[in-house]
């Protein structure tokens, strides 16, 4: 049992670059500024005294002790922790996130904050981690999970803010730990110029990552390859343009082969000039041996004249091209 | 990295195993290997350098896991061993086995009996069978001794044939025993960079051709397996060199058959190989998921493997019979400008080589 008392403390004594207990990850403090504007503190803060008597550091109520310098109050109400009996550091931080819990949810860099603490601050085991922490944290228990948000931690601020601006997934953060600050940063910016949405993001990284592995050149460098490099800067296009273009560039690197068969295809069936209600698809990644031809049709007239344009291709050489796909490299 | 003979550095015996031959003879030749006796095999520390002696509680005969959706060779398996010390970047076990470690199961007696029983219930079908599935078939062998008893126990079978497939150089327990014709030794062949790059624990290309070849003047018809055949910048020169040293070591008419098989692996195996083998590149070549769900290099590309395979083969000797490890009809014909049709069909052609 942790004892409190109350009392008036001024601002100027609590040492806010003692973080030994903080993991707030909020950059904004506007809404609360105007919730204490509106209606006082509700909560006080929760401060203990530092072995040299004097100042406080905060085991809770960062971003209230901030609003309230920010409205140049000078004194705050707020909930001391007794040290007469000693209180261990690690308790003091978990109460600070039982307290936190009790009105709000962390967000995923909280969460690596609070892990990344407890694994090299106050030394626990993965096991003590997952055992002791992951329930409270609403995570998985397990080591994949402890080691991504171990390492989400170690990002740059930007890409953090994106992760808890639900911008990025954890699993892609995790993902960008893994490469060198460049290609790290450059493919970070190359998520907002395209405003790449989480499953693309995914499929443009394992692009890019097979193509920088498989030719030992750096990812930055691909990214900031003139093929590429053109179309993003090109004013006259918007995303939704840009991002099939540069696929398509990153696709035909991945896979030389597959995407020259996609591309033969789409010329033979441009020149079959089906109409838009006939679709030709060829078999799932040109792998097995068969062909689908798909009708849509509102009526017998309409059937009887797709069979008809079927029928004048019947015999056409294009068709014999679609045969020769496969064989040739 | 030469070649080096697995030696467990811990033996772990399941109670129901302690009185086995093999485990007195396994336990015998490792006689300075610590050894622990369990009761399950939930004890036994997870390391790829510990070997694990149990009973098979299962059957040992299992039809080999083809997919109905490619060609296959209708091959059975026997599963004595499970796991293999060799650690090619590509073998399937790293992600089909949960254990790290090797078991060797120690009561062949039931396996032979479990044979015969099969053996003699079905006189009309044919058994083509290996141990090469979830093991390399004779890199254990220098301390079971398996193979030797399998191939005497072959040997007089009138419907059965046993296949021994390997990439090691351990055939001395075979090569002055009675085999009667019922056993085929194969090779798995690949380029001397490949070997380099992903088998480097296992023997290079001359040493294996040399113990095939001692195999063959000890009478034993051959297997070569080109797989998993690796598609990358100089393929078509240095696949070309290995056919043309395989000719230099062996016979054409002791090659019993010759499979080619393009790499391939399910989906999940790729981050095992990435992680585990980061300087290997294979994971890079253009797989795209197949009708079976494993990755498997675009179609055209295999095609033109074969194709070129093939006629460098046929050039060698048009009568080897050469055949393509789980592939599609299309690819067959495309590659070799016939195709069985099916499974059954292959399976007979087989068969027949051998009787
Ligand atoms: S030799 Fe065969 S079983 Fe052994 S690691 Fe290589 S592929 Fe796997």
């Amino acid at each position: 049992m942790i004892n409190f008392y109350e009392d008036d403390i001024k601002l100027t004594d609590i040492d806010l670059k003692d973080e030994t207990y903080l993991f707030s990850f909020e950059p904004r403090i506007t809404e609360i500024i105007h919730s204490i504007q509106e209606i006082g503190l509700i909560n006080p803060p929760i401060l203990v005294k530092k072995p040299d008597g004097f100042n406080y550091i905060i085991i809770s109520g960062l971003k209230r002790v901030l609003a309230l310098m920010h409205l140049k109050t000078q004194w705050v109400r707020a909930r001391i922790i007794d040290q007469q009996r000693f209180v261990p550091a690690l308790s003091l931080f978990r109460l600070g996130i039982l307290e936190n819990l009790g009105t709000r949810q962390f967000n995923v860099v909280e969460k690596s904050i609070i892990i990344r603490k407890l694994h090299d601050q106050f030394g626990l085991k993965d096991q003590e981690i997952i055992e002791g922490y992951f329930d409270l944290l609403n995570l998985g228990n397990n080591q994949r999970v402890l080691q991504t948000y171990l390492q989400i931690n170690k990002l740059e601020d930007n890409i953090k803010i994106a992760i808890h601006d639900d911008l990025i997934s954890p699993e892609m953060g995790y993902h960008l730990t893994k490469l060198d600050p460049d290609d790290r940063n450059s493919f970070f910016q190359f998520i907002l110029q395209l405003k790449l949405g989480k499953n693309r993001q995914k499929e443009f990284i394992k692009l890019l990552d097979d193509i920088s592995k498989r030719d030992q050149i750096k990812m930055a460098r691909i990214i900031e390859d003139d093929s590429i490099r053109s179309i993003l800067s090109r004013e006259d296009l918007g995303v939704g343009l840009k991002l099939p273009m540069i696929r398509q560039i990153l696709r035909r690197k991945r896979y030389p082969i597959l995407t020259n068969l996609e591309e033969r295809f789409s010329t033979i069936r441009k020149k079959l000039r089906l109409p838009p209600k006939i679709q030709i698809r060829p078999p799932e990644n040109f792998e097995g041996d068969t062909y689908h031809i798909e009708l849509n049709f509102k009526n017998q007239q309409e059937f009887a004249e797709q069979v008809r344009v079927l029928n004048s291709i019947a015999d056409s050489q294009t068709l014999n091209e679609l045969d020769e796909l496969a064989d040739a490299l | 990295m030469p070649y080096k003979l697995f030696t467990p550095d811990h033996i772990y015996i399941t109670s129901d195993a302690i009185d086995y031959p093999v485990t007195k003879q396994i336990l015998s030749t490792f006689h300075n290997v610590k050894y622990t006796c369990v009761d399950d095999e939930n004890s036994i520390d997870r390391s790829y350098t510990v070997l694990l002696l149990t009973k098979q509680r299962a059957d040992f005969y299992k039809n080999c896991p083809g997919t109905k959706k490619y060609i296959c060779c209708g091959y059975q398996i026997l599963n004595l061993i499970n796991n293999c010390e060799i650690g090619c970047t590509y073998c399937i076990l790293q992600g089909y086995l949960d254990e790290p470690y090797i078991t060797v199961f120690v009561n062949i007696d039931d396996l032979f009996q479990e044979l015969s029983v099969l053996f003699n219930g079905d006189k009309n079908r044919y058994f083509r069978i290996g141990t090469g599935e979830l093991a390399d078939s004779l890199s254990t062998d220098h301390f079971t001794g398996y193979a030797r008893m399998l191939v005497e126990f072959f040997s007089d079978k009138r419907n059965a044939m046993l296949e021994l497939k390997t990439k090691t150089t351990q055939i001395d327990n075979i090569l002055n025993i009675r085999h009667g014709g019922r056993t085929v030794v194969s090779w798995s062949l690949n380029t001397p960079r490949m070997i380099a790059s992903e088998e480097s624990n296992a023997p290079t290309l001359d040493e294996r051709l040399l113990a095939a070849k001692r195999c063959q003047d000890a009478g034993y018809r051959i297997g070569l397996h080109f797989d998993p055949m690796i598609y990358y910048p100089n393929w078509e020169a240095e696949y070309k060199e290995v056919i043309d040293r395989v000719f230099e070591f062996l016979e054409p008419g002791h090659i019993i058959w010759i499979s080619l098989g393009a790499l391939r692996y399910p989906p999940y195996l790729e981050d095992i190989i990435r992680e585990r083998h980061p300087n290997s590149k294979i994971t890079y070549g253009e797989l795209v998921t197949g009708i079976d769900n494993k990755m498997r290099y675009v179609k055209t590309i295999r095609i033109e493997m074969f194709r070129k395979m093939y006629q460098w083969l046929k050039k060698k000797d048009p009568n080897l019979f050469i055949y393509c490890c789980m592939e599609h009809s299309d690819v067959w014909k495309r590659s070799f400008g016939w195709t069985p049709g099916n499974s059954l069909t292959l399976k007979n052609m087989m068969d027949e080589l051998i009787q």
